[in-house]
């Protein structure tokens, strides 16, 4: 007879998805460790972009005369890190997601991963959301740290940034999914992957008062995962406006929903992905 | 009345009498004119404790119905019950069932230490550190591994890594063990300790085996039944010996020394083959009579050919098996498939024996 109490029962379920979580971040950070040559390269790439875009961004009629004044200045390369971070983030989330499950599609591995009793979505996704969580957390600190010593960057932190900064995260998380989802059922999409993050990054621009955009654009950028979520932050840590406005770039209401949907969406087209790739037999085919 | 997971729990409260069991189980990949059934509807039951080779051409379904055991292939129709769990319908307890070794996969992860790997996968499967430290150890011990658990498995031989592989799909001690091509792409000694392994597993831990393998010879040493599959069709499924008996005839293998090749041109009988091996020739009479075969070893004699050894000799499950596959569908004996004796029913057989 089974004497468990529904209290215990939860408590060893809980116990069981925090067991599954930790096994699949510590497996994550164990491969980030055995890369981390290839991170350390690359963390500086990014503080060199900021570095470089910094003197470069609204001066292209100075560029076209030849006449680049190659300053940093304080205030432009802090709004372009408030743009930048969060898109690394984001970047770092999908492309981390997409490689590690192709090369899991590619060794075979994926499939014992899906012989476990516990629930997919617990193994398969979460796990891996948040190993690249952290991971990506390190990157997007550590360029931080290599653009400071160079430009003074004065930026206002305050707590109402935690908001659109929780939702860069939602929606990297869901927007790696849907990728993840897309991955599980056609494999090499990398050329697709990087297309839409482009198109992620030049759109969030329009959040920022570095460059301007045309209205149709800026309206376009709603859609887009990071756009409110920058405009948000902007807001708060450089204007010292609340983040309560509704509408707007940066508005409570596109930030709220366009993160929650990508999230949303990302859930759905994973489980989708899943399904598809199970009925079609190709799981772990490659 | 639909079924419930509560109801798939009572069922497996009492342990089923079969380990495995497969009602009408189907996979039709693609769609319209393009579908193509990669297993036919499928009923097939294994009991606990057996060892089942299931051997096929390329492309005849055996991997495809593998991966439906693990849930990683969804069917088309028909069910799967593992241990008495469906696993459509109590994935979870289903699986729980099951270690599998997969074929053209790595099964493990290669940057990490063999330890590393049965710890994730112990704790994949829902156990925790002090319930798989003792059974890695052991397991790893056994296979020889244990002095070379804090090594990255891509610094392992293929052999090496295969056991790892083995492993951490016995981890959690599953009763029912699914092996896809286990020995593929291993050198002859890795082979032996793994078909060793395997055997060990059988008759000491009884676990039940579905064993895929294009080498029939591990196949015949370790199966206790055979299951035929041909374009996604069972069409032998029966005990390993009585599979062999059934495709057993009266056959000679005559050994004479290598230079007797003109007197044998002359003397062999119709429907006699020759093939040089070594110092030696060996000629194969099937189908053949004591009096033939009396009548030419006197000619043999005659002739001064030296004679190196006479025996009865069976067919092997490799010829069995080529014979199963290219005979034509008609031909394929409906008594090569077993009865309600605890095994097969295909249910598009025309016929089975009991």
């Amino acid at each position: 007879m089974n004497t468990a109490s529904p209290v215990s029962t939860r408590f060893s379920m809980m116990a069981r998805f925090l067991i599954a979580l930790g096994n699949e971040v510590r497996k994550g950070l164990r491969f980030a460790w055995s890369e981390r040559l290839q991170i350390l390269i690359e963390l500086p790439m990014f503080g060199v972009f900021i570095l470089l875009l910094g003197p470069l961004l609204g001066q292209g009629g100075d560029i076209a005369a030849g006449e680049v004044e190659w300053t940093l200045d304080s205030e432009t390369t802090s709004i372009l890190l408030v743009w930048f971070i969060p898109f690394i983030f984001f970047y770092m989330q999908v492309v981390k997601m997409f490689w590690r499950l192709l090369a899991e599609i590619q060794a075979g591995t994926i499939e014992q991963v899906y012989l476990s009793p516990l629930p997919s979505w617990l193994v398969a996704a979460a796990g891996r959301v948040v190993a690249a969580f952290l991971e990506t957390l390190v990157v997007a600190a550590g360029t931080f740290a290599i653009v400071a010593p160079f430009v003074p960057i004065r930026i206002d932190w305050n707590a109402a940034a935690l908001l659109p900064a929780a939702m860069v995260m939602l929606a990297g998380i869901g927007f790696s999914l849907i990728i993840a989802g897309a991955t599980l059922v056609w494999k090499r999409i990398q050329l697709v992957n990087d297309t839409v993050l482009t198109v992620v990054m030049l759109f969030s621009a329009s959040a920022i008062p570095l460059i301007e955009v045309p209205d149709w654009w800026a309206d376009a950028s709603h859609a887009l995962p990071l756009t409110d979520s920058v405009g948000s932050l902007y807001t708060a840590l450089f204007t010292g406006e609340s983040i309560t406005s509704l509408w707007g770039i940066g508005g409570l209401v596109p930030l709220l929903v366009v993160s929650f949907a990508y999230l949303g969406a990302g859930i759905l087209a994973f489980g989708l992905g899943e399904r598809t790739a199970k009925r079609r037999g190709t799981l772990g085919s490659y | 009345m639909p079924t419930t997971v509560v109801d798939e729990h009572m069922r497996a409260r009492t342990r089923p009498d079969a380990a495995i069991e497969l009602d009408g189980l189907g996979k039709v990949y693609g769609r319209g004119e393009k579908a193509f059934a990669a297993v036919k509807p499928t009923t097939l039951s294994v009991p606990w404790g057996q060892v089942i080779g299931l051997l096929g051409p390329n492309g005849a379904g055996k991997t495809t119905t593998i991966k439906m055991l693990g849930g990683l292939v969804t069917p088309s129709s028909g069910t799967i019950r593992l241990g008495g769990h469906d696993v459509a319908r109590d994935r979870s307890n289903a699986v729980r069932q099951i270690g599998a070794v997969l074929e053209g996969s790595r099964n493990v992860y290669w940057p990490m230490s063999a330890w590393e790997n049965l710890m994730y996968f112990g704790r994949l499967k829902g156990l925790r550190g002090g319930e798989i430290k003792p059974r890695a150890r052991r397991l790893l011990t056994e296979l020889g591994l244990w002095e070379r658990r804090n090594e990255t498995v891509s610094s392992f031989s293929r052999g090496m890594q295969q056991k790892v592989a083995v492993s951490a799909a016995l981890i959690t001690d599953p009763p029912i063990l699914l092996l896809d091509e286990p020995t593929l792409g291993l050198d002859v000694e890795a082979a032996r300790t793994f078909k060793d392994w395997i055997a060990h597993l059988a008759a000491d831990e009884g676990k039940t085996i579905v064993l895929t393998t294009h080498q029939l010879e591990v196949a015949q040493e370790l199966s206790d039944r055979i299951a035929v599959i041909k374009e996604g069709e069972i069409i032998a499924d029966l005990p390993t010996a009585e599979l062999l008996a059934r495709h057993a005839e009266d056959r000679f293998e005559v050994r004479v020394a290598t230079g007797s090749l003109d007197v044998l041109a002359r003397v062999l009988p119709d429907g006699a083959t020759t093939e040089p091996h070594d110092d030696e020739t060996r000629v194969t009479l099937r189908d053949t009579d004591e009096d033939t075969l009396y009548a030419l070893l006197a000619q043999l004699r005659a002739a001064g050919a030296p004679l190196v050894s006479v025996a009865r000799a069976q067919p092997s499950l490799e010829e069995v098996f080529l014979r199963l596959i290219h005979a034509d569908d008609d031909s394929v004996g409906d008594d090569d498939r077993v009865g309600d004796d605890g095994a097969n029913q295909p249910t598009q057989a025309k016929e089975t024996t009991s």
